[in-house]
């Protein structure tokens, strides 16, 4: 059963299957494209704590590879691809939807920093201006999940969600740039909430 | 649960992050396909070079300091031992301050310092190229000195503008300068009603205290927030290859030229800049007709640019050197 009532601490591991989105013009000048074909995936650690009844809060940290496939045409310039090795931090608030003893909705919303580790970008004939991704980069993220309880003090979240842009610097920016699903599994240390205390009645 | 638990989670996540971070250095891949040689096949600009903008060596004695006066009005004020020799040693003694303005379309048309950074076209406040030599050998400002520069605008409207250094363009086109933009340069615009001569549009001020002699430029992105015309194509009449014939673009209400580029593969000339929709662009185009100088046809079209323009010569008329100069220039 959840622990409803109880405040919790959780330590798990996490993977992601993230679909990158870019928008560009294709070499022919009118190809609008909103969602890369090739996906990426995430792996990493992640911790949560209660934060009431309600709401508890959750922060990961994780390794990733994004491939971008701009085929951006300037000219005689062009950038093919972006394959980019970056370490992804997420900080968010998650609030439970339902009740139930065994599976629980959830909400969240937080942030997310990217770091870029390393990564190679192609062209023909010269770099395009405003092409290389960032060193570091913050986005928001919002999505739903389903938490499911495993075992006495095995949890796990099922996920879906959205990511945002808010600042477009790059040339094949989007704003809502990424769709993620993933998993993630935790052990759960729970401490039950004291027991109310009454005070003697004063006559 | 216990109070640590959590610092000992994220201790763990940090001995992670230290574990994944990797050594690898970020790589630039560059294919060079050779198409860009192609777009110099004919020499535009020696065709122009006696009408480019023509460098003026001015003498100062870098010892007491003075001011340089360009024929078109640019000033700089170099302050009393500013100068850095290659060994940074301060210099003294007589500099020779080589100054070259580019003001006009045409100006920047004929020299191919035009105003192209990266993928997007500015619009110049006004260019010039500074250089300082003694003896021959390039000099740089003393960093614990400065520099003051005014620069005649050569636009009416008195919108912010920004500073931007001149890097060689890798595209290797006839437009020669990649423009950087310098953004702790502040320009300060200015305007009075005593100004006359080269300020009648009011004039760019500068104080530096770092300075990069070379190509200069007071420019503003104009174009980059614009919505973009997705695809621009000139098709030349029958007879035309990239070997005999190209174009240049420039807008009618911007300070704001280009020269453009065959795409062989198409058959058609474009140009590698981004441009703005709903912009008027005049396009003029030329054809050497044969090996005398004024073997040449030309041809002139002003559009408005769309989301997909193919702006369609069928003809050209035949022309003198000096004809198709003084339309460029009058452009």
């Amino acid at each position: 059963m959840f622990a409803n009532g109880q405040t919790f601490f959780q330590v798990g591991i996490t993977a992601k299957l993230e679909m990158n989105a870019l928008q560009t013009m294709g070499t022919d000048g009118r190809d609008v494209r909103q969602f890369e074909k090739s996906p990426g995936g995430a792996y990493g650690l992640a911790v949560a704590q209660s934060l009431g009844k309600r709401l508890f809060g959750e922060l990961s940290f994780l390794s990733t590879r994004a491939v971008y496939n701009p085929n951006i045409s300037v000219g005689n310039t062009s950038m093919q691809k972006a394959d980019l090795r970056l370490f992804q931090t997420n900080a968010t608030i998650n609030a439970w939807l339902s009740n139930g003893n065994f599976a629980r909705i959830y909400a969240f919303g937080g942030l997310q920093h990217m770091y870029r580790r390393w990564g190679e970008e192609y062209y023909t004939n010269a770099a395009l201006q405003d092409s290389r991704w960032p060193n570091h980069r913050l986005q928001v993220t919002a999505g739903l999940g389903v938490g499911v309880k495993c075992t006495q003090n095995i949890y796990a979240r099922i996920f879906s969600g959205l990511r945002y842009n808010p600042v477009q610097t790059l040339i094949y920016d989007t704003p809502m740039n990424q769709v993620f699903t993933g998993i993630s599994v935790f052990w759960q240390w729970e401490k039950s909430a004291k027991p109310a205390y009454y005070k003697c009645p004063q006559f | 649960m216990k109070k640590n638990q959590l610092f000992i989670a994220i201790a763990a996540m940090a001995a992670i992050i230290s574990f994944t971070a990797s050594c690898k250095k970020d790589k630039v891949i560059i294919t060079n396909t050779g198409n860009n040689v192609k777009a110099k096949s004919l020499d535009v600009l020696n065709m122009f070079k006696n009408k480019a903008p023509q460098k003026q060596t001015i003498t100062v004695n870098i010892t007491t300091g003075g001011m340089v006066t360009g024929a078109k009005g640019t000033m700089v004020y170099f302050y009393a031992s500013s100068l850095l020799d290659k060994n940074g040693n301060k210099v003294t003694g007589n500099v020779d301050v080589e100054l070259t303005e580019f003001m006009s379309k045409s100006d920047m048309l004929f020299s191919g310092v035009t105003v192209t950074s990266g993928d997007q076209l500015l619009e110049s406040g006004g260019m010039f190229e500074l250089r300082v030599k003694q003896g021959g050998q390039e000099l740089t400002l003393d960093p614990t000195s400065a520099i003051n520069i005014t620069v005649p605008s050569t636009v009416v409207d008195m919108d912010p503008m920004d500073f931007w250094n001149g890097n060689d363009n890798q595209n290797k086109d006839n437009n020669l300068v990649d423009w950087k933009k310098v953004d702790s340069a502040k320009v300060n615009r200015v305007r009075d009603s005593q100004q006359g001569g080269g300020f009648k549009n009011g004039f760019n001020a500068m104080q530096f205290n770092y300075f990069k002699f070379g190509y200069c430029n007071i420019d503003r992105e104009w174009g980059k927030f614009k919505n973009k015309c997705s695809k621009f194509r000139i098709k030349m009449p029958n007879g035309c290859v990239d070997s005999n014939s190209t174009a240049l673009l420039l807008f009618k209400n911007y300070n704001c030229c280009a020269w453009c580029y065959w795409m062989t593969d198409e058959d058609r000339i474009s140009t590698g800049y981004q441009l703005p929709a709903g912009e008027t662009l005049k396009v003029l185009i030329y054809k050497k007709t044969g090996p005398g100088e004024n073997d040449l046809e030309m041809s002139l079209q002003e559009v408005v640019l769309g989301d997909d323009t193919e702006v369609v010569f069928t003809s050209t008329t035949a022309c003198t050197l000096a004809q198709l100069e003084a339309a460029i220039e009058a452009l």
